[in-house]
């Protein structure tokens, strides 16, 4: 019997403190965080390094902002999910992820159980995409 | 001695900025329950569908 693999994340955000509080998030959830990023630049890097299954990719972040991180993550690949992190989440900002590509955009002041919660969804969701081959 | 009016200036550097529409209207926010109808909406609805080309 094939053994329950954990998913991987590639976290970036340019805040260490941000950092470790979505690293305690997602480790709470059962998940690995592979590698860290402060910039889009770093993330792209770690990013074919590790193939990771999940990026929890920053907004503003110095060197490469977040969306063109995410327009260059979504070139080279289609299956992994990717989750836009932001503290203010305005419109055109987020209808601009989406249309790029990102699965999901989420506020970071959301409680912390609705993070959990939203990340799981989005993960979830995610998963029956692949698998029904939208 | 040339006297500046900063204020107005700025006005009019964000007002270039804006293409000449003023930026007087405030961005939206949204929720995060607004982000996730948006969210399910596009999944629903994929965006690189595009309506059947007409003949």
């Amino acid at each position: 019997m094939a053994e329950k693999r954990k998913v991987r994340v590639l976290l970036a955000d340019d805040e260490a403190h941000v950092r470790l509080f979505v690293k305690a998030v997602v480790g709470s959830m059962g998940c690995q965080v592979v590698a860290e990023a402060a910039d889009g630049k770093q993330a792209l890097e770690l990013f074919d390094k590790t193939q990771p299954d999940l990026v929890l990719l920053d907004i503003n972040m110095p060197v490469m902002d977040g969306i063109t991180a995410l327009t260059e993550l979504r070139r080279r690949s289609k299956k992994v999910a990717i989750v836009m992190l932001t503290s203010l989440a305005s419109a055109d900002v987020v209808e601009q992820c989406l249309a790029a590509g990102a699965n999901y955009h989420l506020r970071k002041d959301l409680p912390l159980n609705e993070l959990k919660q939203e990340i799981k969804d989005t993960w979830l969701a995610h998963m029956q995409d692949l698998r029904s081959g939208t | 001695m040339i006297k500046y009016d900063l204020a107005k200036m700025l006005e009019e550097i964000r007002r270039d900025e804006s293409g000449g529409k003023g930026t007087d209207q405030p961005k939206k926010v949204m929720t995060q329950e607004e982000i996730r109808a948006l969210a399910r909406n596009r999944r629903r609805k994929p965006a690189g569908d595009k309506p059947p080309e007409a003949k």
